[in-house]
């Protein structure tokens, strides 16, 4: 322990300095939450349609991409980004790491996502989607309007859930070199030689946040999600801590 | 406006439907009754093809319902649906569940479509529940809600399967009271149910099926007069003793 260092952390400058990495990490989290949820309804739907060669690309991402390290796929868009969309934004586009981070993390919550409201559609009494159709709606709008309002409503917990377990993970996206908040106490502890300081600080910055969400998700639970979903959803949890 | 012939249908290795015959026509109330797993559900679910066949011809209001170039939102807005476990949308109001075909389907503005559900609520006896959720409705609330909403598109043939079988004997009385007000108006009706007292008094004929196949197709009078088949009057018995 440091103690003449604890000065930094009340110190306007330092503070400034971490709250610009948590900035970061907020904007990481919400960009990929959001994209996470878009690719995940995608797949979601992917897996659950009748068509072959919907279904099984579908099952593939999904499973595939759950048994990578997300770790590994920031990497592997921090390296290969660039070259990636080369075709498509001309010779020297340059993938900027922020978007690294978000397609590595994007890429890996996209597939929970998928597995979380497919557990969330598949739970639905068969009788919504047969009263909807029989009808006269279309699919697409079966979907829009009985299927997923009620999916989703049973699906915000573990939503939830999902965007504390992101915002923790974007610190790996310091590891590439990104500026965020792990990245921010990187510097000033290589700079005052105070690790446990510096790290403790942002642990508190870490559990304040992801704390008040996990409780407001809490609140927010509307309804329990029936019994054969949480046994998926626990399964998927289960999976998501061994890979 | 239905006509089955010679229609059958597997699931699997399972023959549920065994060569159907059957005629409703315009205004026409038909019962069906039958032991259970006799393949009432799945012969009234073919009507509007929740159900697709496997070989015969099914058709509805002119239509053959199995040719591949039918449109079968088309078709069904045609054709409501009664269930027995009602299946009302629990995220929406009473109003909304009768309002959204209308407005989604027909895109109706929500107004009109507010106007017509309204009249429909009314017609079934609960305009005071229009903004109610279905959680927070009876059993017999529910179902009556389910009908209105099957209405709501207007529909030239109504399909009940066993409307009355998951309520309590005092809700039962007023679901079948709004179906019996349907009958008088007109509606072709197909009606899976158990309820003798309703068969008798609002429909026209009465269907008795037993492991896919209709044994029996009689008037109404002369079906309780005495039904021509041996299982058929047997089972009446069963069904009335209780
Ligand atoms: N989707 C299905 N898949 C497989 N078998 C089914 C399906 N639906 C119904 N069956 C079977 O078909 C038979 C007839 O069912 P059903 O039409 O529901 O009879 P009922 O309504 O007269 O009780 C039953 O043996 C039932 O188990
Ligand atoms: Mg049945």
């Amino acid at each position: 322990m440091r103690p003449d260092t604890w000065h930094l952390f009340i110190d306007p400058g330092i503070l400034r300095f971490f709250a610009e990495g948590l900035m970061w990490t907020v904007l990481l989290s919400i960009t990929s939450i959001a994209l996470s949820f878009a690719v995940g309804l995608l797949f979601a739907l992917g897996r659950l349609s009748t068509r072959a060669w919907l279904r099984w690309p579908s099952i593939a991402y999904v499973e595939g991409v759950l048994a990578v390290p997300v770790l590994l796929l920031i990497v592997y868009f921090s390296i290969k980004g660039s070259s990636l969309f080369q075709p498509f934004f001309g010779e020297d586009f340059d993938l900027p790491r922020f978007w690294a981070g978000v397609l590595g993390l994007s890429m890996y919550t996209s597939a929970i996502i998928a597995e979380i409201l497919r557990a969330g559609i598949l739970a639905l009494p068969r009788g919504q989607s047969e009263a909807a159709r029989a009808l006269g709606l279309s699919y697409p709008r079966t979907m829009r309007f009985v299927v997923l309002p009620q999916a989703l409503r049973a699906m915000v917990p573990a939503l939830m859930a999902q965007l504390t377990t992101i915002i923790k993970d974007t610190s790996l996206v310091g590891t590439i070199g990104f500026f965020e908040l792990y990245r921010s106490a990187r510097i000033i502890y290589t700079q005052n030689f105070n690790p446990i300081e510096a790290l403790g600080f942002i642990s508190i910055i870490y559990f304040v946040i992801c704390f008040t969400l996990s409780q407001l998700s809490r609140r927010l639970e509307l309804g329990q999600a029936p019994k054969d979903v949480r046994a998926k959803l626990a399964e998927i949890q289960l999976r998501d801590q061994v890979a | 406006m239905i006509e089955f012939e010679d229609v059958h249908k597997h699931f699997g290795a399972l023959h549920v439907l065994q060569g159907i015959d059957l005629r409703v026509a315009e205004r026409e109330v038909v019962v069906i009754i039958g032991p259970s797993g006799s393949g009432k559900s799945t012969l009234i679910r073919t009507v509007n093809r929740m159900e697709p066949i496997d070989s015969g011809s099914l058709v509805v209001n002119g239509t053959q319902v199995n040719a591949k170039t039918v449109d079968v939102n088309r078709l069904r807005r045609d054709v409501g649906m009664v269930f027995q476990s009602f299946n009302l949308f629990p995220h929406l109001t009473a109003a909304e569940n009768v309002m959204l075909a209308p407005r989604r389907v027909r895109g109706l503005s929500e107004k009109a479509a507010r106007e017509r559900a309204m009249e429909l609520l009314t017609k079934v006896g609960i305009p005071e529940k229009a903004d109610v959720h279905p959680a927070r409705l009876s059993g017999g609330q529910q179902q009556r809600i389910a009908i209105a909403r099957a209405l709501a598109m207007d529909p030239k043939i109504m399909l009940f399967d066993e409307p009355t079988s998951a309520l309590d004997a005092e809700m039962i009385r007023e679901v079948l009271d709004v179906m019996r007000d349907l009958a008088k108006e007109g509606m072709t009706m197909l009606v899976v149910t158990h309820e003798v007292g309703f068969a008798r008094e609002a429909s026209d004929r009465v269907v008795f099926m037993d492991a896919g196949r209709i044994i029996e197709d009689s008037p109404t009078a002369e079906f309780f007069a005495g039904a021509k088949e041996e299982r058929a009057r047997q089972f009446l018995g069963k069904v009335i003793k209780h």
